[in-house]
């Protein structure tokens, strides 16, 4: 009878604990945004995740609440905490509800980018820290993301907000993802010295996340925000914001996509708000004769890349072609960005604004929709280079 | 559930063995080491248990219970997950019951769970169930014939699970 016994306990430890779909789709109960932009609890099938135990598939590699080194996350890949109800995958607490929904949201952006042909653009997986630990201010802590283009990582911070955490929102995990583009895009091909500068420099608007090395929060202490090199730096990382806000915006179906989990950003960055002018190179020197800190300038960037979304997203509604036919040429344009930026002069003279509107319009079906918008942000001079647009 | 009490029943009714088996029942307290979602750390989990057991030197079962819960919760998302935990425990006891006997064995259970998760206006109650199968050392004596004390460590895998679970376990109850 011992014997029996032996062998009921040996083949229930074989069989018990292999009940897992290995390989193949798996379905997940995920805080999710349906195609209406409404968030709600839904059943999600992911098809990249090789097992439902450990965040690691095709699309990218989680990590939870994990620091920061200058290789990037040091630690583990996230193991969520799931219980079985049939062939649905339950979270058993909010940390694995949050990590699973980061990852759900990487495959979309995967399969999305791979529909429209600019997935390969980047190298796959993409790395995501969800609830990162930073050092830094309460404020300063919580309730912000942001994309590390030296280690290639995007970081998203702890939320204390009533709303949709960050981490859920599509259109914040899209809008840092796309900072990835444009870093391989634009900032890498600026030239080794151009592009090392820009990313220190970028450094001004997050100095006091404390992940960097100490010899680069050194470097950025001694910039002056009123160098033409600054500047520039403002106009790029304008660039850069205007334009994942464009690609979140278009990606989500969404204009205002903060709002759900940043009620104090919804309004700043809605990109249905009308348009206005762009800066031009006087403008900002004006302002850089101001009393200014670098706080000014993150502001400026924010702002001259929200008026420079809203006109690009309001021209892809315009009807000359569909939004996801915009946003593929724009993907595709990108490259033109660094070919048109003359960088001897980076340093010496501050660019116009509007000057992105050439490379990135480029071959672009322009109607008298999208003229309109541009005349409306662009500088005169800018907008007569536009041939299409003097037939409107 | 059925099957565990089912399989205990039949291991071990009267004409299994031989010898009268010695019944016993009692408290017992689990912290289980666990890892978190980032599995470079981990948390203690405590969980207090009641268990049955049935002995027959120098062998013995224990079937057990518990339950736990937990709520977590970020912006408008909030989970309230809730585990009852039943195994079934086999071993083999080294030394007679009236010794300080140290034992070996294994076993197997399943956490039966219930998870109630909100988010944004929307609410969901799931069902679900994670198998378990572990391995487990310990020391156990019957003091003045019928107060039985044991302290024990397990190991275990939970379903698919890639971590492995150590807890740590002592028990108080009566035999007879």
């Amino acid at each position: 009878m011992r014997l029996w016994i032996l062998f009921f306990l040996t083949l229930f430890l074989c069989t018990a604990c292999n009940r897992a779909n290995h390989g193949g789709p798996k379905k997940f109960l995920l805080p999710w945004a349906d195609s209406s932009g409404h968030y709600s609890l839904q059943v999600v099938t992911l098809t990249t995740l090789p097992t439902p135990f450990e965040l690691k598939g095709d699309a990218a590699e989680i990590y939870f609440q994990s620091s920061f080194g200058a290789g990037g996350f040091e630690g583990s890949i996230a193991h969520p905490h799931l219980t079985q109800s049939g062939d649905l995958y339950v979270p058993q607490d909010s940390e694995t509800a949050i990590a699973l929904g980061v990852y759900a949201q990487m495959e979309q952006l995967y399969l999305f980018e791979k529909k429209l042909g600019f997935a390969s653009q980047l190298n796959w997986p993409r790395k995501v820290g969800v609830e990162l630990n930073v050092v830094g201010s309460d404020q300063d802590a919580h309730d912000n993301a942001h994309y590390y283009g030296d280690n290639d990582v995007i970081g998203v911070l702890p939320y204390d907000q009533r709303g949709v955490p960050l981490s859920l929102n599509h259109g914040v995990i899209a809008h840092e993802h796309f900072h990835s583009h444009f870093q391989h895009e634009v900032i890498d091909l600026l030239g080794p010295g151009l592009s090392t500068m820009v990313s220190l420099l970028e450094n001004i608007f997050y100095p006091t996340f404390g992940l960097k090395a100490q010899t680069v929060s050194g470097a950025i202490a001694d910039e002056d925000p009123k160098k033409a090199k600054t500047l520039n730096s403002t106009i790029l990382r304008a660039w850069n914001e205007g334009l994942a806000d464009l690609f979140a915006g278009i990606y989500t179906g969404q204009a205002s996509f903060f709002g759900p989990s940043l009620k104090n950003l919804a309004a700043a960055r809605d990109l249905s708000a009308p348009v206005q002018k762009m800066w031009v190179s006087k403008d900002y020197t004006d302002y850089a004769g101001k009393d200014i800190t670098a706080d000014d300038l993150e502001d400026l960037a924010y702002f001259q890349g929200t008026v420079m979304a809203r006109a690009l997203y309001q021209m892809s509604l315009s009807g000359a072609e569909s939004q996801e036919q915009f946003l593929v040429r724009l993907m595709e344009n990108l490259k033109n960005i660094p070919l048109t930026l003359d960088t001897h002069k980076f340093e010496t003279e501050v660019m116009n604004g509007d000057q992105i509107f050439f490379p990135l319009l480029d071959g672009m079906p322009l109607n008298a929709v999208s003229c309109k918008i541009l005349r409306a942000t662009a500088d005169p001079n800018m907008y007569a280079s536009f041939k299409q647009c003097l037939n409107f | 559930m059925f099957k565990f009490l089912a399989a205990f029943l039949l291991l071990f009714s009267s004409v299994t063995f031989a010898e009268p088996a010695r019944w016993g029942m009692g408290l017992g307290f689990e912290s289980r080491y666990q890892r978190e979602v980032n599995p470079d750390l981990a948390t203690a989990k405590n969980m207090p248990k009641e268990y049955l057991k049935v002995l027959m030197w120098p062998w013995a079962v224990v079937l057990e219970a518990g339950q736990e819960s937990r709520r977590s919760s970020s912006g408008s998302l909030q989970v309230e997950s809730q585990s009852v935990n039943v195994s079934l425990w086999g071993r083999y006891q080294f030394r007679q019951p009236t010794l300080w006997s140290p034992f070996v064995g294994g076993g197997v259970g399943t956490y039966l769970d219930q998870v109630n998760t909100s988010f944004e206006g929307s609410n969901d109650r799931s069902t679900g169930r994670r198998d378990f199968a572990g391995l487990n050392v310990g020391v156990t004596k019957t003091l003045w014939q019928n107060l039985l004390v044991e302290a024990e460590g397990r190991g275990s895998i939970v379903q698919d699970s890639q971590d492995l679970e150590f807890s740590a376990l002592i028990r108080m109850g009566v035999e007879m």
